[in-house]
């Protein structure tokens, strides 16, 4: 959609909404003072607009006493959650963390193949056990995968999915809350907020 | 007058009574919000109440990125749509619509029959469009508090806008009513514009 200038309709909505570059700006607001068309355009959106807000059926609403009651009478039944157990209750944390698991794992799977392959064959280049290779690949990986079980935080490093310290303290205690006691759980939350 | 994020820190830091400020302030803009969304003022209200305590309840999960009027808009929303889908709520056809207007008393009424020509057309629109621009011109919201609210980038919420405002404004000019109304297309969006000014005062 154009004017008879070439100026878009879409810029002209950019001009009246301010988001226009400052010095583009200045080039619609010459263009403004040459052209009929551009006028009745940006003329038209502001009325449009106007027009719109005058038809809000929700704008004389006014302040609602009986619902600010309502609201704070249940504020005042309602505690403030500490942040690990927001933390631990939402379930959107556990897809991102789980999947990058499984990723690593099966990244590092092959890393480890592939690197003991190359260390057996320069280590044994006339073998031609292939069995062998699998096996200690195999061996190797295992390590991998109880490391990272041992040492989630290695993982979690490597793969950054922490913003601070607290965040992946939290996320590990979430990981094990369900297979923890109340007084273990009471334990590690006065220790993490020590 | 302190500003929400100052009101925020008090609660975090167990002044509960600084929620009530952040109530008063943000309650009303709310209200309207949920109306638009439900058209249903009853659960609009069910909807801004059980807002606020969520915001309240989880008031230590927000970490000031974006603005509190932002963070709590973006619950009710989303509270509302989960109501409206366990409710199963019936999103009702446009074509089924019949605007209640009297013909011979239509000189009288036009200013209603704009409005609620207005009104349908910003309905019409789709879901992020409509509320792109429902929350610039309703409740002047600026384009990167929209796009938190939204949960979209900054340019995705002001093309919503755009595409919305457009939208409109070829819905109304095919408008067939308001054609014969106005009887010159040019004058279009000067004469609603000056009917729809002059009822409001």
């Amino acid at each position: 959609m154009k004017t008879k200038s070439g100026k878009p309709t879409e810029s002209w909505i950019e001009y009246l909404e301010d988001e226009l570059d400052p010095s583009l700006r200045e080039d619609y607001a010459k263009l403004l003072l040459n052209s009929k068309a551009d006028e009745k355009i940006l003329e038209d959106l502001k009325r449009l607009r106007g027009s719109i807000r005058h038809a809000d059926p929700y704008k004389k609403s006014e302040f609602n006493q009986k619902l600010f009651e309502n609201i704070m009478s249940e504020i005042h039944h309602t505690p403030v959650q500490p942040r690990w157990q927001i933390i631990i209750t939402q379930p959107k944390t556990w897809g991102p963390i789980a999947a990058s698991v499984i990723l690593f794992l099966g990244l590092s799977t092959g890393l480890v193949g592939g690197i003991s392959q190359k260390l057996f064959s320069f280590l044994n280049p006339s073998s031609t056990a292939p069995l062998n290779m699998v096996q200690t690949a195999h061996d190797k990986s295992d390590l991998i995968v109880q490391e990272a079980f041992e040492n989630p935080e290695v993982l979690a490093q490597t793969l950054n999915l922490h913003k601070t310290d607290e965040d992946f303290t939290l996320d590990r205690l979430a990981y094990h809350a369900e297979d923890m006691s109340d007084d273990e759980l009471a334990q590690v939350m006065e220790d993490i907020l020590k | 007058m302190k500003a929400d994020l100052e009101l925020v820190d008090e609660v975090k830091a167990g002044e509960g009574k600084a929620f009530t400020e952040l109530v008063k302030r943000h309650q009303t803009a709310l209200l309207r919000v949920c109306a638009r969304m439900t058209r249903d003022h009853e659960l609009a209200e069910d909807i801004v109440q059980e807002s606020f305590v969520k915001a309240y309840r989880k008031i230590n999960m927000f970490e000031g990125r974006s603005s509190f009027k932002s963070w709590l808009f973006q619950i009710a929303i989303n509270t509302a749509r989960n109501k409206l889908r366990s409710q199963r709520f019936e999103v009702v056809n446009i074509d089924d619509v019949h605007m209640a207007t009297n013909e011979s008393a239509e000189a009288t009424l036009i200013h209603l029959d704009i409005k609620a020509i207005l009104r349908t057309e910003v309905e019409k629109l789709p879901e992020k469009q409509r509320r792109a621009l429902e929350l610039r011109i309703y409740e002047d919201l600026s384009f990167n508090e929209i796009a938190q609210i939204m949960e979209c980038p900054y340019d995705t919420a002001k093309a919503n806008y755009r595409h919305g405002l457009l939208k409109v404004k070829e819905s109304l000019e095919e408008n067939e009513m308001l054609r014969n109304w106005v009887g010159s297309e040019d004058s279009l969006f000067s004469e609603i514009h000056l009917t729809l000014a002059e009822v409001e005062g």
